[in-house]
Protein backbone atom coordinates (compact mmCIF):
# COMPACT_ATOMS: atom_id res chain seq x y z
CA UNK A 1 0.00 0.00 0.00
CA UNK A 2 2.53 2.01 0.94
CA UNK A 3 4.47 1.44 -2.59
CA UNK A 4 1.18 2.35 -4.29
CA UNK A 5 1.04 5.77 -2.87
CA UNK A 6 4.84 6.35 -3.96
CA UNK A 7 3.77 5.37 -6.98
CA UNK A 8 0.89 8.64 -7.00
CA UNK A 9 2.51 11.12 -5.15
CA UNK A 10 5.80 10.36 -8.28
CA UNK A 11 3.03 9.76 -10.79
CA UNK A 12 1.48 13.32 -10.33
CA UNK A 13 4.69 15.70 -9.82
CA UNK A 14 6.03 13.71 -13.35
CA UNK A 15 2.45 14.72 -14.94
CA UNK A 16 2.62 18.65 -13.28
CA UNK A 17 6.02 18.53 -14.78
CA UNK A 18 5.17 17.74 -18.22
CA UNK A 19 2.39 20.45 -18.15
CA UNK A 20 4.97 22.98 -16.70
CA UNK A 21 7.13 22.39 -19.95
CA UNK A 22 3.95 22.30 -22.37
CA UNK A 23 3.20 25.74 -21.22
CA UNK A 24 6.56 26.61 -21.46
CA UNK A 25 6.85 25.01 -24.85
CA UNK A 26 3.69 26.64 -26.15
CA UNK A 27 4.63 30.32 -25.06
CA UNK A 28 7.78 29.59 -26.35
CA UNK A 29 7.03 28.75 -30.05
CA UNK A 30 4.31 31.20 -29.81
CA UNK A 31 5.54 34.04 -28.73
CA UNK A 32 7.61 36.42 -31.31
CA UNK A 33 9.97 38.35 -29.54
CA UNK A 34 12.43 37.26 -27.37
CA UNK A 35 11.83 38.51 -23.59
CA UNK A 36 8.31 37.12 -24.06
CA UNK A 37 9.64 34.16 -24.92
CA UNK A 38 11.95 34.40 -21.81
CA UNK A 39 9.56 34.43 -19.53
CA UNK A 40 7.36 31.70 -21.04
CA UNK A 41 11.00 29.36 -20.88
CA UNK A 42 11.27 30.60 -17.26
CA UNK A 43 8.29 28.23 -16.09
CA UNK A 44 10.34 25.19 -17.93
CA UNK A 45 13.59 26.35 -16.61
CA UNK A 46 12.47 26.46 -12.62
CA UNK A 47 9.06 24.73 -12.27
CA UNK A 48 9.61 22.13 -14.88
CA UNK A 49 12.80 20.51 -13.79
CA UNK A 50 11.89 21.05 -9.94
CA UNK A 51 8.72 18.67 -10.43
CA UNK A 52 10.16 16.13 -12.52
CA UNK A 53 13.47 15.88 -10.64
CA UNK A 54 11.13 15.71 -7.69
CA UNK A 55 9.02 13.19 -8.86
CA UNK A 56 12.49 10.85 -9.50
CA UNK A 57 13.58 11.50 -6.00
CA UNK A 58 10.79 10.36 -4.69
CA UNK A 59 10.49 7.46 -6.71
CA UNK A 60 14.12 6.77 -5.65
CA UNK A 61 13.68 6.93 -1.89
CA UNK A 62 16.36 7.49 0.66
CA UNK A 63 19.63 7.04 -1.07
CA UNK A 64 22.56 8.82 -3.02
CA UNK A 65 20.82 9.02 -5.89
CA UNK A 66 18.19 11.09 -4.74
CA UNK A 67 20.35 13.21 -3.30
CA UNK A 68 22.83 13.88 -6.62
CA UNK A 69 18.92 14.75 -8.11
CA UNK A 70 18.84 17.50 -5.59
CA UNK A 71 21.67 18.42 -6.54
CA UNK A 72 20.98 18.83 -10.19
CA UNK A 73 17.22 20.64 -9.13
CA UNK A 74 19.68 23.35 -7.20
CA UNK A 75 22.45 23.83 -10.03
CA UNK A 76 20.06 23.87 -12.42
CA UNK A 77 17.83 26.65 -10.28
CA UNK A 78 21.15 28.60 -10.12
CA UNK A 79 22.67 28.41 -13.63
CA UNK A 80 19.41 28.93 -15.45
CA UNK A 81 18.86 32.80 -13.97
CA UNK A 82 22.19 33.58 -15.17
CA UNK A 83 21.90 32.10 -18.47
CA UNK A 84 18.26 33.73 -18.89
CA UNK A 85 19.89 37.01 -17.95
CA UNK A 86 22.44 37.27 -20.38
CA UNK A 87 20.14 36.33 -23.13
CA UNK A 88 18.06 39.17 -22.09
CA UNK A 89 20.92 41.14 -21.88
CA UNK A 90 22.52 40.61 -25.14
CA UNK A 91 18.97 41.26 -27.10
CA UNK A 92 18.93 45.07 -24.89
CA UNK A 93 22.39 45.55 -26.40
CA UNK A 94 21.99 44.69 -29.79
CA UNK A 95 18.54 44.87 -30.24
CA UNK A 96 17.43 48.22 -32.28
CA UNK A 97 13.97 48.12 -32.68
CA UNK A 98 14.03 47.61 -29.32
CA UNK A 99 11.40 50.45 -28.71
CA UNK A 100 8.85 48.41 -30.96
CA UNK A 101 8.48 46.12 -28.44
CA UNK A 102 9.20 47.52 -25.45
CA UNK A 103 8.34 50.89 -23.57
CA UNK A 104 10.62 52.22 -21.48
CA UNK A 105 9.49 54.06 -18.64
CA UNK A 106 12.46 56.57 -17.23
CA UNK A 107 12.96 57.77 -21.05
CA UNK A 108 8.87 58.31 -21.10
CA UNK A 109 9.32 60.32 -17.85
CA UNK A 110 12.31 62.31 -19.47
CA UNK A 111 11.73 62.71 -22.77
CA UNK A 112 8.29 64.17 -23.62
CA UNK A 113 8.42 63.98 -27.31
CA UNK A 114 8.76 60.00 -27.57
CA UNK A 115 5.16 59.80 -26.68
CA UNK A 116 2.72 58.28 -29.41
CA UNK A 117 4.97 55.09 -30.23
CA UNK A 118 4.11 52.02 -29.54
CA UNK B 1 -0.44 -5.32 -12.47
CA UNK B 2 2.78 -4.51 -10.27
CA UNK B 3 4.09 -1.65 -9.24
CA UNK B 4 7.01 -2.16 -10.85
CA UNK B 5 5.19 -2.49 -13.98
CA UNK B 6 2.92 0.81 -13.48
CA UNK B 7 6.46 2.80 -12.77
CA UNK B 8 7.50 1.50 -16.18
CA UNK B 9 4.72 2.56 -17.71
CA UNK B 10 4.37 6.27 -16.32
CA UNK B 11 8.07 7.10 -17.26
CA UNK B 12 7.54 5.65 -20.87
CA UNK B 13 4.24 8.32 -21.11
CA UNK B 14 6.50 10.78 -19.33
CA UNK B 15 9.23 9.60 -21.77
CA UNK B 16 7.08 10.55 -25.29
CA UNK B 17 5.70 13.53 -23.81
CA UNK B 18 9.18 14.99 -23.19
CA UNK B 19 10.27 14.04 -26.59
CA UNK B 20 6.80 15.19 -28.31
CA UNK B 21 7.78 18.42 -26.63
CA UNK B 22 11.55 17.79 -27.87
CA UNK B 23 10.74 17.89 -31.31
CA UNK B 24 8.36 20.61 -31.33
CA UNK B 25 11.31 23.29 -29.63
CA UNK B 26 13.59 21.74 -32.38
CA UNK B 27 11.44 22.74 -35.34
CA UNK B 28 10.83 25.92 -33.90
CA UNK B 29 14.81 26.64 -33.07
CA UNK B 30 14.85 26.06 -36.86
CA UNK B 31 12.25 27.91 -38.79
CA UNK B 32 12.45 31.35 -36.27
CA UNK B 33 14.67 34.04 -36.81
CA UNK B 34 16.92 35.73 -35.02
CA UNK B 35 19.93 34.56 -33.25
CA UNK B 36 19.41 34.87 -29.85
CA UNK B 37 16.04 32.91 -29.80
CA UNK B 38 17.62 30.39 -31.37
CA UNK B 39 19.82 29.98 -28.72
CA UNK B 40 16.81 30.04 -26.25
CA UNK B 41 15.21 27.38 -27.92
CA UNK B 42 18.45 25.32 -27.97
CA UNK B 43 18.82 25.95 -24.33
CA UNK B 44 14.78 24.96 -23.41
CA UNK B 45 15.92 22.25 -25.40
CA UNK B 46 18.31 20.87 -23.18
CA UNK B 47 16.75 21.34 -20.02
CA UNK B 48 14.09 19.19 -21.17
CA UNK B 49 17.26 16.44 -22.21
CA UNK B 50 18.10 16.69 -18.81
CA UNK B 51 14.67 16.05 -17.53
CA UNK B 52 14.27 13.07 -19.99
CA UNK B 53 17.98 11.66 -18.46
CA UNK B 54 16.53 12.16 -14.57
CA UNK B 55 13.73 10.00 -15.49
CA UNK B 56 15.74 7.54 -17.61
CA UNK B 57 18.12 6.87 -14.83
CA UNK B 58 15.10 5.76 -12.88
CA UNK B 59 13.84 4.24 -15.31
CA UNK B 60 16.48 1.55 -16.20
CA UNK B 61 17.54 1.86 -12.27
CA UNK B 62 21.11 3.11 -13.03
CA UNK B 63 22.17 5.70 -11.36
CA UNK B 64 25.16 7.30 -12.86
CA UNK B 65 23.00 8.42 -15.52
CA UNK B 66 22.44 11.22 -12.89
CA UNK B 67 25.81 12.39 -13.32
CA UNK B 68 25.40 12.41 -17.20
CA UNK B 69 22.62 14.60 -16.09
CA UNK B 70 24.37 17.08 -14.35
CA UNK B 71 27.69 17.18 -16.87
CA UNK B 72 24.78 17.85 -19.47
CA UNK B 73 23.32 20.71 -17.69
CA UNK B 74 26.96 22.04 -16.98
CA UNK B 75 27.36 22.15 -20.69
CA UNK B 76 24.46 23.72 -21.39
CA UNK B 77 24.97 26.38 -19.15
CA UNK B 78 28.69 26.86 -20.65
CA UNK B 79 27.34 27.02 -24.17
CA UNK B 80 24.41 29.76 -23.92
CA UNK B 81 26.77 31.75 -21.97
CA UNK B 82 29.78 31.51 -24.20
CA UNK B 83 27.74 31.96 -27.38
CA UNK B 84 26.04 34.99 -25.47
CA UNK B 85 29.49 36.76 -24.39
CA UNK B 86 30.47 36.34 -28.12
CA UNK B 87 27.66 38.98 -28.76
CA UNK B 88 28.67 41.35 -26.25
CA UNK B 89 32.14 41.27 -23.54
CA UNK B 90 31.24 42.05 -20.28
CA UNK B 91 32.64 43.69 -17.17
CA UNK B 92 34.54 47.19 -18.76
CA UNK B 93 35.00 45.64 -21.84
CA UNK B 94 30.94 46.51 -22.29
CA UNK B 95 31.21 50.54 -22.63
CA UNK B 96 33.92 50.34 -25.37
CA UNK B 97 32.19 48.10 -27.42
CA UNK B 98 29.72 49.85 -27.33
CA UNK B 99 31.12 53.16 -28.36
CA UNK B 100 32.90 51.49 -31.21
CA UNK B 101 29.66 50.19 -32.32
CA UNK B 102 27.47 53.34 -32.00
CA UNK B 103 30.13 55.13 -34.19
CA UNK B 104 31.25 52.49 -36.73
CA UNK B 105 27.06 51.65 -36.98
CA UNK B 106 26.68 47.86 -37.73
CA UNK B 107 29.08 46.20 -35.41
CA UNK B 108 28.93 42.70 -34.31
CA UNK B 109 24.83 42.74 -35.55
CA UNK B 110 24.98 43.70 -38.55
CA UNK B 111 23.60 40.62 -40.03
CA UNK B 112 21.27 39.67 -37.48
CA UNK B 113 19.30 43.38 -38.15
CA UNK B 114 18.95 42.46 -41.65
CA UNK B 115 17.34 39.04 -40.68
CA UNK B 116 14.92 40.73 -38.24
CA UNK B 117 13.07 43.53 -40.63
CA UNK B 118 10.67 41.05 -41.75
CA UNK B 119 9.94 40.00 -38.33
CA UNK B 120 9.24 43.56 -37.20
CA UNK B 121 7.23 44.35 -40.20
CA UNK B 122 5.20 41.18 -39.78
CA UNK B 123 4.69 41.85 -36.18
CA UNK B 124 3.43 45.53 -36.54
CA UNK B 125 0.66 43.97 -38.63
CA UNK B 126 -1.47 42.35 -36.08
CA UNK B 127 -1.59 45.91 -34.12
CA UNK B 128 -1.82 44.10 -30.55
CA UNK B 129 1.63 43.90 -29.73
CA UNK B 130 2.90 46.80 -27.59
Amino acid sequence: MMEWIQFIATAVCLLAGVFAFAVAVIGVARFEFVLNRLHAAGVGDTLGIFLIVLGCVIAAGFSLDALKLVLLIFFMWFTSPVSTHYVAQVEYFTNRQLEKYVRFIGEAENGSDTDGDS
Amino acid sequence: MSVQDAYQLLYIIVLLMLGALIAVMLIRSVTTKGVMERILCVNMLSTMVICMIAILSRMLNEPYLVDVAVIYAMISFVTVLMLSLTHIPPGKKRARFMAARREGGAGADGRRLEGKEPEAKAADGDGKRA
